[in-house]
């Protein structure tokens, strides 16, 4: 295959790349941005793994991990083999995906099983879930973001992506960030959203509690916490029906005096 | 939004409760009320909200 030369900012050469068919990438990507791009039909990240799986030449398998809060979670995968040699990597902590979420790397194996920078996971997906090679790197997302994500690529043959299959994933791996941070800070805007629309409604309950009972707003809210606490409903719902209503309705739970 | 504004869009959700338990109205026309208050009173609806809840930030039983 052709390669090209890889610059850094300086201009000097600091590898090459392979040369991919400009008509595939375009095409590629443009699937990526219809299929993957948010709507009300399914999540993206799964529309992502199986454009993945389509795209990327010698894949058979693929999932996206996500790391939050130290646990890791698969929650996009095409098929359970891939969620399966997801969970032994979590198990293990570490293994080509994990590392690549960890290390911000990317990472290829050969034969799975042979590969000594994981040789109990490698034998063990291979035994067991017929994982044979693997091509894993992380999801840059927006900064700010609390979640690292990881694209996973497997195939059940032995050194089945070659630089044409990892030129293509890279591609494919950094437009699909691209597009899912963009879901992301979409889902940060309209958690805001109804944050401040809660936070409205509990304004306009307070000020109903202050004139009903002669309480001051920090009273007023705290009359609204207690009631939201003893009746378990969220702190809104119980505003927005003290908004509707007039009407703050406290009940004892059994055994309190 | 700074938290000066949030701060600002509270007192006038507070003001509008208050409005709405007095007048027994809704929360439309509570918000109508305070507006046209600022509009005879030359204030901007805000300051109009802050004299609303004024009774209501120091002591509970003062006013």
């Amino acid at each position: 295959m052709e390669r090209s030369k890889a610059l850094d900012r300086d201009g000097q050469v600091i590898g090459t790349v392979p040369q991919l068919d400009l008509h595939d990438v375009a095409e590629a990507m443009r699937s990526l941005s219809i299929e993957v791009a948010p709507d009300e039909s399914g999540s993206p990240l799964q529309r992502l793994v199986s454009v993945a799986a389509e795209r990327v030449p010698g894949t058979r398998w693929a999932s996206v991990s996500h790391l939050r809060a130290g646990r890791f979670t698969t929650p996009a995968s095409t098929d359970e083999a891939a969620t399966r040699a997801d969970a032994l990597q979590y198990e293990f902590g570490s293994g080509p995906c994990v590392d690549a979420a960890l290390d911000d790397s990317v990472y290829v194996t050969g034969d799975a099983a042979a590969d000594d920078r994981w040789p109990t996971w490698g034998q063990r997906v291979a035994s067991e879930v017929g994982v044979r090679s693997v091509f894993a790197q992380r999801l840059h997302l927006l900064d700010g973001s609390e979640l690292i994500a990881s694209l996973n690529i497997y195939s059940d043959q032995g050194s089945a992506f070659d630089e044409q299959a990892v030129g293509m994933g890279l591609v494919l791996a950094t437009h699909a960030a691209s597009i899912l941070s963009g879901t992301i800070a979409k889902d940060r805007a309209t958690n805001l959203e109804r944050a401040l629309d809660s936070n409205r409604e509990i304004g306009v309950a307070m000020g109903i509690l202050m004139h009903q009972h002669r309480l001051t707003r920090d009273q007023a809210f705290d009359l609204l916490r207690v009631a939201s606490q003893d009746t378990n409903r969220k702190l809104a719902d119980v505003a927005e029906d003290v908004a509707d209503t007039g009407v703050l309705t406290i009940r004892r739970r059994a055994g309190t005096t | 939004m700074t938290s000066q504004k949030l701060e600002d869009i509270s007192v006038l959700d507070q003001a509008t409760g208050v409005v709405m338990a007095a007048q027994a109205v809704d929360e439309a026309r509570a918000r109508e009320i305070i507006a046209a208050a600022a509009r005879q009173a030359g204030q901007d609806e805000l300051s109009v909200a802050l004299e609303v809840i004024r009774p209501f930030l120091g002591d509970p039983h003062a006013s």
